[in-house]
């Protein structure tokens, strides 16, 4: 007789409780709370490869541009966040797209949470990139860059949103991609307008960022609404 | 964490230590409980905690007075022939090693967290582990026609 042979008579040795009262024991039992932290970790392993290979292709492709061409570093890099904002918007409408919406309407946490989870994983990564990258390219100041970059994002990510919200399947995905390209041709076309991105146009930049991120809160809150409706209905 | 597949683990573990298949079932659900009340853990730490509640409470089993037995209770599950050979060579052991032998080759632990529970090094876990089945190797070999 050889050890492995032991080991398997004492893998089937003990016998196993008594599957009736077992499952009635856990039927008993609450589902366990979940950390949000756990959450957003296990659901940014569902985003999709192509979300974050996206996000990150964008990033990296501003950096380089930044790199290359130091003077035009601002304007070029502002004009590629909103391909980063349309990767999240992409990823949002995933569920509606892939035809996923009503099992995850009726898996525990609700499609609600499980989309607000995956955003909340794509924007903080993106977060994370955007001050990387206004880090590198800053030339004139952190806070001046960040600005830049992030103002034709959460552009981008409000018309996307009212997009996806809109215009459900792959027809919002092409209105999200239009509404990128605008956002980067604006703000390519900002850089031909003197002074755009000159330190005395600054304020007018902030005040931008503002009322975007005002409306991209509000249009956030739209789009949460609409999933609580979609819980409803089913 | 597949909860239902650890309850299994659980329950085996409460088997060996307490011999009876009801207080067994008793105290692995006891032990789910808590761990329902307390909240979620990460998965290594929520083993461990586990391990260590059931192992309490199965000493408190002890600790309490022995109950009159009723004449309708029911033996507990009946075991083929050739596992009561094994539980023979299983009772040639010493308590230590019949418990790092289930966790390792009954319920498939990994080695951290055996080693975390009886509170040895990992090397220790896999020398006596080694010793404990070949001990029982033997007795099972001694105790063969």
């Amino acid at each position: 007789m050889t050890k492995r042979d032991v080991e398997r008579r004492l893998a089937g040795a003990f016998p196993g409780p008594d599957r009736e009262r077992k499952r009635a024991f856990f039927r008993r039992m609450p589902a366990p709370p979940v950390r949000h932290t756990r959450m957003v970790l296990v659901q940014a392993g569902y985003v999709s490869p192509l979300t974050w290979a996206a996000s990150l292709g964008v990033f990296a492709g501003a950096m380089a541009l930044g790199r290359l061409i130091p003077a035009d570093a601002l304007w070029t890099a502002a004009a590629l966040t909103p391909f980063a904002a349309l990767a999240a918007a992409a990823e949002s409408g995933r569920s509606a797209r892939c035809a996923m919406e009503e099992l995850e309407l009726s898996s525990r946490l609700g499609l609600k949470s499980v989309v607000l989870a995956r955003m909340g994983a794509v924007g903080l990564v993106h977060l994370a990139l955007l001050a990387a990258l206004a880090a590198a390219l800053a030339d004139g100041g952190f806070f001046r860059a960040g600005v830049y970059f992030l103002t034709p994002y959460l552009l981008t990510d409000l018309l996307c949103l009212a997009a996806v919200r809109r215009v459900p399947g792959r027809e919002g995905l092409l209105v999200c991609a239009g509404a990128a390209a605008l956002t980067a041709g604006l703000a390519l076309a900002l850089h031909s307008v003197r002074g755009a991105y000159a330190p005395d146009s600054f304020r007018w930049w902030v005040l931008a960022l503002a009322v975007t991120a005002g409306l991209t809160g509000r249009e956030h809150i739209r789009t949460i609404r609409k999933l609580e409706e979609l819980s409803w209905n089913l | 964490m597949d909860l239902q597949e650890q309850y299994d683990k659980l329950y085996r573990y409460c088997l060996r230590r307490l011999g009876d298949a009801a207080a067994a079932e008793d105290v692995t659900q006891e032990t789910f409980a808590r761990y329902y009340a307390a909240g979620p853990r990460e998965t290594a730490h929520a083993l461990r905690w586990l391990y260590a509640v059931a192992k309490n409470l199965c000493a408190d089993q002890f600790r309490r007075p022995a109950a009159e037995p009723l004449p309708e209770d029911l033996p507990g599950p009946a075991l083929p022939l050739e596992d009561m050979a094994l539980r023979l060579a299983l009772a040639s052991l010493t308590e230590e090693e019949q418990e790092l032998v289930l966790m390792r080759y009954v319920n498939q632990e990994p080695v951290h967290v055996i080693a975390a529970h009886l509170g040895m090094s990992r090397f220790a876990v896999y020398r006596r582990t080694a010793s404990a089945l070949e001990k029982l190797r033997r007795a099972l070999e001694e105790d063969e026609p």
